[in-house]
């Protein structure tokens, strides 16, 4: 165990004076978390603004054969009556961008709705992007409309205007609201945190293995007391610390990215703020640490394998993506910790750390992560020692 | 003292590895070392001399416990290389030409991380690193990265950490490959001092010069056999070309001839390379 402690402190000296590994491990973290999270953040309040209130600017033509309904546009918060428009200016002022719709009401709407007819209102709007939005509140507000009328008969008649509702349907939202954070969330910061974890380890594992074998430092320490075991457990505790260092520093990222972002709209701190709790960090903390075991494991076999720096670039390069493509599974809707699904790699992960930031996880499903996950560990370990052991690997050239 | 007994050590060739040997090269693995047995003895400079490619590096890893022989027995002051590897490391030196050392590491660190890693306290490691750094002339630089070190600094770097747990057998891989004149006559020096110090010294190199300067015992390798196995002196009685060259080439002639796969075989007089 002095043995591994003693080569530890050594390799995590020498990476801790790479430039190249220090900037992969704390400074992208540090600096590259908190841009994507202002442009995130900045971009998602501005949908929730242009979401919640487009303002649509719509005319009423011949207002004064349908009374009521200008007032009703008027009324809306969303909408903005435009006067003056003609029957005949209606297509191309909306083609212009003048106005955004317009009801044109017939010269004798008033009139048959009098005579308990059905008077003709025409609604003008342009097909666009926007249209589903549009067109829905247009009808929100002709509905309005025709219900004002039709209670207004059925008083003429001396009967309740309530007798229309035949059914009453209030919606409720029941959806927890961690549970949308974690949706919104979940599925977008378990990237950063594996992402981050394998970049941070990538580099001191190519250095510390393949790197020592080019530059034929790994000769001198074989020919000391240590044994393949101890010196592949060293190094691999390096590489553990830097992946596992590097995630943590990614999550200190997001911290200072959501102290950058300004005008953040209330609602949107809170859903950070409480995705970002101590007690979840910590938890994810715990998901991180056998990932980055896995990662080095993984990674330090790679690398001894590799006749050279460059060869053990070209092969973890790719292998980000084809380690991080099963965590895009948990994205998708519908995918949830069950005892199969906690058992798969990296899926595993990206679930697991999901259902944390909701506050939804299950102790049984970490539990079944935590397992699968440190007896990968292990095996990657025992692969890296294996692999430290044969000479065809070790002095392959 | 060091004994090789009947060693042969085979490679497994891979698919790209056949493709370079050639299309005469028709088969699967390479005899590295084919039935080497020779003795160094205490106090008397062993020279493993041999061409590039000889299989005097795969000897040497062989004896520092990196390889494992495919067949036969070495055992380094009585411990056995196969089962008593740890052991046998801890009473080894090991310094190749390359003076392979953490660039990112001071002199100071270096050291002291192989003391400890061969379980020397810390207080005896200081003490012994402060006393080669003052033979050798290394405090003026002792902290400074090893990156910013000369050849020749890096090189005293690196004796102090082959013999910073005073080792009993110390073993050279072509050790002043690449060094100045004066570097390399430091290291000449070092082996001579540590002979009359009574350890066990083996060097390889293909430099006819360091044979004649410091050989007490000489093997002669080729294509991974002995050709010659004796003391220098007798050699040198027996020689029947007027230069220890010629009858370098003479000898691996009479084993088969200087080249198997059509190589020339390169010996070298001094720091010029004559083909």
């Amino acid at each position: 165990m002095r043995t591994i402690w003693i080569i530890f402190g050594k390799e995590l000296k020498d990476t801790l004076r790479d430039r190249r590994t220090l900037s992969m491990m704390i400074l992208v973290p540090l600096v590259l978390v908190p841009v994507i999270v202002v442009l995130v953040t900045q971009l998602q309040a501005q949908l929730v603004v242009s979401a919640r209130a487009p303002l649509i600017r719509v005319a009423v033509v011949n207002q004064d054969a349908a009374k009521g309904l200008a007032d009703l546009v008027q009324a809306q918060d969303d909408m903005r009556l435009t006067p003056g428009v003609a029957a005949s200016g209606i297509p191309a002022l909306i083609r212009n961008d003048k106005i955004d719709a317009a009801f044109l009401i017939h010269p004798d709407f008033d009139e048959r709705v009098q005579r308990q007819q059905s008077g003709q209102i025409e609604m003008f709007y342009e097909s666009d992007i926007n249209v589903a939005v549009t067109r829905e509140r247009l009808r929100e507000v002709m509905n309005d409309y025709r219900e004002q009328i039709l209670r207004q008969r059925l008083a003429d008649q001396g009967l309740d205007g309530n007798m229309v509702e035949v059914v009453s349907v209030e919606e409720r939202d029941v959806a927890r609201r961690q549970v949308i954070l974690g949706r919104i969330f979940g599925g977008i910061l378990p990237y950063f945190f594996i992402i981050f974890c394998y970049l941070g380890a990538m580099y001191p594992a190519i250095d510390l293995a393949a790197g020592e074998k080019e530059r034929a430092t790994m000769e001198t320490l074989l020919t000391s007391p240590a044994s393949r075991f101890q010196i592949a457990a060293g190094k691999f505790w390096v590489v553990v610390l830097c992946g596992f260092g590097s995630a943590l520093v990614s999550i200190l990222g997001l911290y200072l990215g959501f102290y950058l972002v300004r005008d953040m709209p209330p609602e949107l701190t809170r859903a950070l703020e409480e995705a970002l709790y101590l007690d979840r960090v910590a938890m994810l903390a715990l998901i991180l640490l056998p990932l980055a075991m896995c990662f080095a494991g993984l990674m330090l076999s790679f690398s001894i394998f590799a006749r050279s720096f460059k060869e053990a670039q070209s092969i973890l390069s790719p292998l980000a993506i084809i380690t991080v493509l099963p965590a895009v599974v948990g994205l998708l809707p519908g995918i949830e910790l069950t005892p199969r699904t906690a058992l798969f790699p990296m899926l595993n992960v990206s679930i697991a750390m999901k259902e944390i930031i909701a506050g939804t996880v299950r102790p049984v499903g970490l539990m079944l992560v935590w397992v699968s996950l440190g007896l990968l560990a292990i095996l990657s370990l025992l692969a890296c020692a294996y692999y430290f052991r044969r000479e065809d690997v070790i002095f392959r050239s | 003292m060091i004994v090789v007994d009947g060693v042969s050590k085979t490679f497994k060739l891979t698919r790209k590895q056949r493709k370079e040997m050639g299309r005469q090269f028709t088969g699967s693995s390479i005899d590295a070392l084919k039935n080497v047995s020779f003795t160094c003895e205490p106090g008397r400079i062993f020279c493993l001399l041999g061409p590039n490619g000889a299989g005097k590096t795969t000897a040497l890893r062989i004896i520092a416990t990196m390889l494992r022989p495919t067949e036969g027995h070495v055992t380094v002051d009585g411990l056995d290389t196969r089962r008593q590897g740890r052991a046998v490391r801890r009473v080894l030196g090991f310094s190749t030409g390359a003076t392979a050392l953490y660039d990112r590491l001071t002199p100071n660190e270096l050291v002291l991380y192989y003391a400890r890693l061969n379980g020397i306290p810390d207080r005896e490691a200081k003490r012994r690193r402060d006393a080669f750094f003052d033979m050798l002339d290394v405090n003026s630089f002792a902290d400074r990265r090893i990156s910013k070190l000369s050849t020749g600094m890096r090189q005293k770097v690196s004796i102090t950490r082959t013999l910073i747990h005073r080792p009993s057998v110390l073993v050279f891989d072509e050790a002043t490959a690449g060094l100045d004149v004066m570097a390399a006559q430091s290291i000449h020096n070092l082996m001579r001092q540590l002979r009359d110090e009574g350890r066990t010294v083996l060097f390889s190199t293909h430099r006819m010069d360091e044979v004649e300067l410091l050989a007490d015992d000489l093997a002669i390798l080729h294509e991974g056999a002995l050709c010659y196995r004796g003391t220098y002196d007798a050699f040198h009685a027996a020689m029947q070309a007027d230069t220890l060259e010629e009858e370098f080439i003479r000898v691996i002639e009479d084993v088969g001839g200087p080249t198997g796969n059509g190589h020339a075989v390169h010996l070298t007089t001094g720091t010029e390379e004559t083909p």
